[in-house]
């Protein structure tokens, strides 16, 4: 009896801690030097956090404690505690820092330097860097491989991404992509990886077994940031001078639809029930929500001025 | 006493911090102004790509192929003998807009990079019409510590120069 109490009780706050879970956005703000913080289940702005100077990048820990944040003008990178929204701390990384990733376990932050070409690797216990990579020419994205083993990074002067091994800090393998690769995203299922070519607006599809690219996707101006979702089996791609979001079936490799959205489209995050995508775009200071069951915007929500949030901004709490 | 020679001392040095620190960032510039005559009238002043050099002061001339296709270049030239290259990327008349790039940057034309642009015409509430004209771009040095005629000051100055002067134009033409 008492047993089954204690599992009711256990039930029930299950339950509720799933009815309560928050989904929160992080979104930099390159004009106003600031992250904004948005409850996305009631679609409206509730804090803003000052970082460094016209912050770019972001990234959320996998325990949800952290929001890492790249400053390219001050040339740092900006700690956030999600539990008071505060900024609480902002290392010096050099020159350039755009793009930036955490690892599975949490235990390190890759940064890329636009300018000197290398990844850094941050110690989060630590906050220090603890190591750097050479790669490829502008390296503009990465993305964590969830074994821990690898990352991917895109180097946009090179027309190459790299699959960099993280115990030797080298990069392994060289693959050559499309026009000016940027924005990346991964999936395990289908050990595939996705790059946003820029300058010839279309997608490379990377069979990450053959080390290759098999498919290349036309999509629309400018392809910035990709996300992937597993239920839709879908890649929802901005198209930063197009103002459009370009949606790919992945059985077919074809563009199923395009979407409106705001002007300068650039990061995008999916809602963790895939239920929604979210698009930070740059020109209105908005982000644009899609519905992924009618693929259309739902809703607009204000947030600062130049929203870029490139990188995975969202969390559910 | 003690508590200004810091507050000095701490001024100092933030000093370089402040002056050395630049990264690549994209710029705007948003300008718009309202004229007395009809879209369509304006829409007609401007809706040939190559109609550019009607308007806007510094281009003398304007050769590209006549037409309002995608992807066609224009190549402009400046009264300082520079020549700049543009890509028509969408023309839609019906909704009265354009929407091109600098196909090859060249600074000594205009000190941006990468630089995106669109024109548009709608009616105002008093039947007249609102151009907007708008860009995202870089400064003109794309590494680091721009010299002061390449950084995003310049850049930003540029363009919202060379937007005022031609929606001035166009607003002349447009009213007499």
């Amino acid at each position: 009896m008492k047993l089954l109490k204690l599992v009711f009780i256990g039930v029930f706050f299950h339950l509720a801690s799933v009815a309560t879970a928050t989904t929160i956005g992080y979104v930099t703000n390159q004009g106003s030097n600031s992250v904004s913080v948005l409850d996305l289940d009631n679609f409206q702005t509730i804090d803003e956090i000052k970082v460094g100077l016209k912050p770019a990048g972001i990234v959320v820990s996998p325990d949800k404690t952290r929001v890492y944040v790249t400053n390219p003008e001050s040339k740092s990178v900006s700690v956030i505690d999600t539990a008071t929204n505060q900024l609480v701390q902002n290392l010096n990384v050099g020159d350039g820092p755009l793009a930036i990733e955490i690892s599975p376990d949490g235990l390190f932050v890759y940064v890329a330097d636009w300018y000197r070409h290398i990844i850094s690797v941050i110690d989060t216990a630590e906050t220090k860097i603890v190591n750097t990579i050479k790669v490829g020419h502008s390296p503009a994205g990465i993305v964590a491989d969830p074994l821990g083993k690898v990352i991917y990074v895109s180097n946009r002067d090179d027309n190459t991404v790299m699959i960099v091994d993280l115990k030797s800090g080298t990069p392994q393998t060289t693959i050559p992509v499309g026009k000016a690769p940027f924005g990346m995203a991964l999936s395990v299922q289908r050990k595939q990886l996705y790059v946003a070519n820029v300058q010839d607006g279309s997608v490379s599809i990377i069979d990450l077994q053959k080390k290759k690219v098999i498919v290349t996707v036309k999509v629309g101006l400018f392809p910035y940031a990709i996300s992937y979702l597993l239920k839709a089996d879908q890649l929802f791609v901005t198209n930063q001078r197009d103002n459009t979001v370009s949606v790919i079936d992945l059985k077919n490799y074809n563009t199923v639809k395009t979407i409106d959205v705001g002007e300068y489209p650039e990061g995008i995050d999916k809602h963790p029930s895939e239920a929604y995508v979210y698009v930070a775009n740059w020109f209105d200071g908005t982000i644009s929500v899609i519905d992924t069951a009618t693929l259309e915007v739902s809703k607009s929500i204000k947030a600062g001025e130049g929203t870029r949030a490139y990188g995975n901004f969202i969390i559910s709490k | 006493m003690k508590k200004s020679v810091i507050f000095i001392l701490f001024g100092l040095f933030l000093l370089p911090a402040i002056t050395s620190a630049h990264g690549p960032t994209r710029q705007k510039v948003v300008k718009e102004i309202e004229i007395n005559a009809e879209p369509d009238k304006v829409w007609g002043i401007i809706s040939d790509f190559c109609s550019i050099k009607n308007w806007l002061p510094p281009v003398t001339e304007c050769e590209s192929d006549g037409t309002n296709n995608p992807d066609i270049i224009r190549t402009l030239t400046l009264e300082n003998g520079e020549k700049l290259r543009e890509q028509l990327l969408k023309h839609k008349p019906e909704k009265m807009m354009y929407q091109y790039m600098i196909d090859e940057a060249n600074v000594k034309a205009v000190p941006v990079s990468s630089y995106g642009s669109s024109i548009s015409v709608k009616s105002n509430e008093s039947g007249g019409s609102i151009i907007t004209w708008k860009s995202g771009f870089y400064r003109g040095y794309m590494n680091n510590n721009p010299p002061p005629e390449l950084n995003d000051e310049a850049a930003v100055n540029a363009i919202s120069a060379i937007y005022d002067a031609g929606l001035a134009t166009i607003k002349k033409l447009a009213e007499q």
